[in-house]
């Protein structure tokens, strides 16, 4: 299935896409939480709670009239660097041997269609299209056969980078206020083959960057058992799995975000991330 | 304090950890005592996830003003002494880390920064290693005490 964030002018709620309409979950079935993050912490009963809904035809609120939010704040935010073969060559890093974990920082997601501040002109703001994975169930000590059963969906992201910031800095360099833009579906396991699922990244309608998950290094499965491996993973938990060849600084000569762009990450399985680039310090 | 299953090196060391206050502009407006544990039986690319296990920051209860002067730190572990330095051994000072990361990173009011752990943690001698009973204590002369004890983890199902 297909859940979103929406509003139609008040709170976010939690929806289920149905073609061009939108479900309001909790007012479906009051057992299922109004929030995205609630029925991620519930994924077991909620997941057969929403499958259980009756399908009658003219359900729910024409897509048109509603605003999709950030489908929910993740508790933590992982990320895997260095996960496409191209892209390593582009930075000029070596094939790593274990998925590599970052940090985004608290503050840093961001709605679909929310501007990304870029907080000062002399800023090197570089887009990287990823796939977001969601957590769904506490996971640790999994095996790589049973990792994708810990899985909730996938959800498309943008691991906004500042390039000027020294190497030891990269935690701080990606962890900007609004350096990450999530969503706006989370797009269930049922729905995917973790194995082929591919997107794009256009700048100003400029195709920039395409991957395909066949192409990963460290597939999903492997990035989620090395990780809980080391650290319990908890639902609602999001885990970005790197970025393919093209982005900004790899170009010739390189390139950065500036004020009036717009960045697009678009997938068939996944939907459309649009984000449009702002001046201005970060809220 | 979690010593995760299968972690057979568990470090910890004392840290000065600087409390930042925003308004006007961001500033070390408080200081507490944290023991900061980390695996060491995991890569170095994942760094972050092996500082991250859930318990492995232990923070002061107390926090306490900024201090004229150098302040003593030390950590025991059962007892045992295994660090005693002087924050005038720090190479970069409080104000100098927030200005640095305050260069790529806009700091909000409570954000906490940890400002480094001296030489003497298990690590630096490859053991002994704390184990599940171990109790760990730390000082910041001026600050404040913090004490943890360690638990093995528990499974889950």
């Amino acid at each position: 299935v297909r859940l979103v964030s929406f509003s139609t002018g008040g709170a976010d709620r939690a929806g289920l896409l149905r073609g061009d309409r939108v479900v309001d979950l909790h007012a479906a079935d009051p057992a299922i939480d109004g929030t995205l993050l609630g029925i991620l912490r519930s994924w077991g009963r909620a997941r057969s709670a929403i499958a259980a809904l009756p399908t009658r035809a003219g359900g729910g609120v024409p897509l048109a009239d509603v605003s999709l939010g950030l489908p929910f704040t993740p508790p933590r935010i992982l990320g895997t660097g260095a996960n496409y073969r191209d892209h390593l060559e582009e930075m000029k890093v070596q094939a790593p041997t274990v998925p590599s974990a970052f940090l985004k920082l608290p503050g840093s997601e961001l709605g679909p269609d929310r501007p990304l501040l870029l907080g000062g002109e002399d800023r090197r703001v570089d887009y990287e299209g990823e796939i977001a994975i969601v957590i769904g169930r506490a996971a640790r000590d999994v095996s790589v056969a049973d990792a994708p059963g810990c899985i909730a969906g996938l959800m498309l992201a943008n691991d906004v980078s500042r390039r000027d910031c020294p190497m030891a800095h990269a935690t701080l360099a990606k962890g900007g206020a609004g350096f990450c833009p999530l969503g706006p579906q989370l797009v269930t396991l049922d729905e995917l083959d973790l194995a082929d699922v591919s997107f794009t990244v256009h700048v100003n309608g400029e195709l920039r960057q395409e991957a395909h998950t066949a192409r990963l290094i460290h597939p999903f499965a492997d990035v989620v058992a090395a990780y809980a491996r080391v650290l319990p993973l908890d639902a609602g938990d999001v885990i970005l799995t790197g970025t393919p060849a093209g982005v900004g600084v790899g170009r010739t000569p390189p390139v950065f975000l500036r004020p009036g762009d717009e960045v697009v990450v678009e997938s068939p399985q996944l939907g459309r991330l649009r984000t449009p680039v702002s001046s201005g310090p970060p809220a | 304090v979690i010593v995760p299953r299968g972690c057979e090196r568990l470090d910890v060391g004392i840290s000065l950890a600087a409390l930042v206050e925003c308004d006007p502009a961001p500033r070390a407006a408080g200081f507490a005592a944290v023991l900061d544990f980390m695996r060491l039986d995991v890569p170095q690319s994942q760094t972050y996830l092996a500082r991250s296990f859930p318990t492995h920051k232990v923070m002061s209860a107390a926090i306490a003003p900024a201090p004229d002067g150098p302040l003593e730190l030390t950590l025991t572990i059962d007892g045992e002494l295994r660090q005693r330095s002087s924050t005038k051994e720090l190479i970069a000072s409080p104000a100098e880390l927030l200005a640095a990361i305050a260069r790529c990173y806009r700091l909000r009011s409570g954000d906490v920064i940890l400002t480094g752990s001296p030489a003497g943690r298990p690590a630096d001698a490859d053991g002994p290693w704390p184990r599940a009973g171990s109790v760990i204590e730390g000082r910041i002369d001026g600050v404040s005490d913090v004490s943890a004890r360690l638990v093995d983890e528990v499974d889950p199902s």
